[in-house]
Formats: structure tokens, sequence, C-alpha cells
């Protein structure tokens, strides 16, 4: 069962999915459900026995096209809602194997085409007010699948950390008359220090007010608030950027890195939000090749993040590695 | 090489037995989506407010 249940301290939505908790966890590779069906073998998610991009509705899904009236009742102080929505399954490749880093330029530049086609859809849906592309990977996030896929979540209201980010972009514009994001790309570009990536058309550094050790940012130089915006120059460069910095992160403690990469885009809530600015975070939870980053006390308890590196100096051991790969 | 970066894209549209739907994404070569079908992208642009997802 899924619905919305309202939290009055926080002033925002969680979502219940008891139904999760059945999913697929870690299977052998023979039964693997991303992988294509195959003449004779296990019948997957896939009905066929090869594919470029597929995308489909999670079989354990926390948001619903349907969704069914909530299972509890709801106070004024705590009201519940239905969990409308979506939540989409995106198998990259047929192949088991490997990574977005380890994918072709043209693969993920189809990628980013998917990602944009989904949003343009989802993003219709009346009841859709945010829709979220996302992968998290490796074990180390949780993930229960290694073959290499993301997910999309269309949410039926604006996420917090969205949310919070589209109200500091707006101030922002009033009180600076600029853009937050323009203003932190040239910040960073004049200072050099975070820099890992300087391409043509997209900047990757990881941020003054970085979370996680290794957090990096990757925005587009041109100001624009959805994938779908993009022009061609502009995906295949943020491709090969993307291609850099997953390489950069592999390299990093000589094993495939996990992260979660969280693809930040305008609400599709009817709002005007021409403030906001397309970008994509990256946040590996490796503070070393064998220890983790956790969210304890201060980051669950407090919301406040402690992060025991600094992005001076962690940007240049990215960014000799970026330069590695992408020569 | 067009400006568009998805003016290429093919969408195949199916529905599960159990009612999910699934997407298979595909990239004719020129020659073929050109005769084959409008822009996948295109054409969620152009009708916003139709439940696109019906399969």
């Amino acid at each position: 069962m899924s619905e919305l249940r309202w939290n009055p301290q926080l002033g925002e939505w969680v979502v219940t999915a008891t139904h999760r908790q059945d999913r697929t966890f870690l299977p052998p590779r023979d039964f693997c459900p991303l992988c294509p069906t195959r003449p004779g073998g296990l019948e997957t998610e896939i009905d066929r026995p090869d594919f470029e991009i597929v995308v489909f509705e999670n079989r354990f899904p926390s948001l619903h096209r349907e969704a069914s009236e909530p299972a509890v009742a709801g106070s004024p102080l705590t009201p519940v809602r239905s969990a409308v929505g979506a939540s989409e399954v995106v198998v990259y490749t047929p192949q088991h194997d490997g990574s977005l880093a380890s994918a072709s330029l043209e693969r993920i530049e189809r990628l980013v085409a998917v990602w944009a086609h989904r949003t343009l859809e989802l993003g219709a849906r009346p009841e859709v007010d945010y829709v979220f592309v996302f992968e998290n990977k490796g074990e180390a996030i949780g993930v229960t699948l290694h073959h290499p896929h993301g997910q999309i979540y269309a949410y039926p209201f604006v996420p917090t950390l969205l949310a919070r980010e589209v109200e500091h972009g707006s101030r922002h514009r009033s009180e600076a008359g600029s853009c937050l994001w323009c203003d932190l790309l040239q910040t960073d570009r004049t200072d050099g220090q975070r820099l890992v990536i300087d391409a043509e058309h997209w900047q990757a550094s990881v941020p003054f007010f970085a979370r996680w050790p290794y957090e990096v940012h990757i925005s587009p130089r041109r100001h624009l608030g959805w994938l779908h915006e993009l022009r061609r120059d502009e995906v295949a460069d943020l491709a090969a950027t993307l291609r850099r910095l997953l390489r950069a992160y592999d390299g990093l403690f000589g094993f495939s890195l996990p992260y979660v990469m969280a693809v930040h885009q305008r609400p599709t809530d009817g709002g005007e939000h021409n403030s906001y600015h397309l970008h994509l975070e990256f946040y590996p939870p490796n503070r070393t090749a064998s220890k983790l980053k956790y969210l304890a006390g201060s980051e669950a308890g407090a919301g406040a993040f402690i992060n025991d590196t600094l992005p001076e100096e962690t940007a240049p051991a990215l960014r000799a590695l970026a330069a590695e790969a992408g020569r | 090489m067009s400006a568009d970066p998805f003016e290429d894209l093919v969408v195949d549209r199916v529905a599960r037995p159990d009612g999910r739907y699934v997407l298979y994404y595909r990239w004719p070569p020129a020659d073929i989506a050109d005769t084959a079908a409008p822009s996948a992208l295109h054409e969620a642009q152009e009708a916003p407010d139709s439940d696109a997802l019906d399969v």
C-alpha cells in the first residue's frame, strides 16, 4: 500500500510504500529482471530479446499512475493523500555488466534524450508537480539490482530539497538580479580551485558548500531549466562531461565508485520558475576507499551536514583524474 | 546534423498483461526515421494535455 502522509513538523510529504519490502533484492545474474528475455530463458521485465533503452513502470512503485485511496484516515493536523504519480525504471543497456562510465557516448546522449522525453510526458500530467530523474549506483547506496539502470519518480508535489532550491534561486534573482547558478558557475570558474571539468557547454565542480566528500555538480553554462531545452552540441558535451566525471570517480579508489545521481530540473507544477537552472548532482558515499560517510546524528537528527574533507582538496584529485579520462 | 538532439527518437509503447507500460526507445537510421514516425519528443510537446502514457 502507498499513501502520502503530511509531516506538519517539517511541512513535507512522506511516501509510505510497504509493498516495497518484498522487492527483488540482489538476485544472481541469471535471474536479473532487467536483462532482456532471451529465447527459452527467464521471462524478465523486458519481453524482447534485445533493446536499446527501455523504460517501464516499477513493479514495486512508490508512486502510482492509478493510485488507490489512502489506507489510513488522516486528520486536519496530519492529512493523507493518494500516492499518485509515477515510478519508472530506466534500463540503460541490455548488457548486465558495466556502468555509465563504460557506456559509449552515443548511448549516454540517447539516455539524456530519454530523460528529456520522460520529463516532458510525465510533467504534462496535471497531477505531476515534479519529475525527478535519478540513479542509485552500488550496494553502499542500497541498490537492489546491479544491471545498469536509473529511476524516475513523478511526484504530485515539489520535493523538499527542490522546493528549497527553487525558493532560494528566486530570492537570489530578486535580490541580486541574476541567476544563482550562473553566479556559482562564474565564481567557481574564476576561483578555479574546485573545478573538476571545464568543458565547452558544461562545468563540473565540487561545490564550495559540498555536503559529501566527493560531491560534484554539473551545470550547463547556458541558463535553462529542463533537459529538453538542450541543443545537440550541449547534449554531446554533457555525455562527454558525465562520462569523464564517472571515470574520474572510478579512478579515485580503484573500484567502481557508488553514487547517487540527481537531475535537478524545474518543477512542472505550472509555476514560472524561470530563475531555476538545470544541473546534475552526484553524491558518492565514500570518504576513503574503505570508509563511508553516514548520515548520523547531525545529518539525520538535525539536518546539518558535517563534511570531513575540503572541496579545495578533493577537487584537484578529481580534476587530475578527469583530465586523464578526457585524453 | 540537426540542431535538435531529440528529433530522431522513436518509442514503441507496449502494455504488459498486468497493465504496466513498457517503453522501448530506439533510434532508426535517419532515412528510416524521417518516414517512420514523428519525433516522440515533439509529439509530447505538441500535445501536452493528452495522456501520452495510455498504451
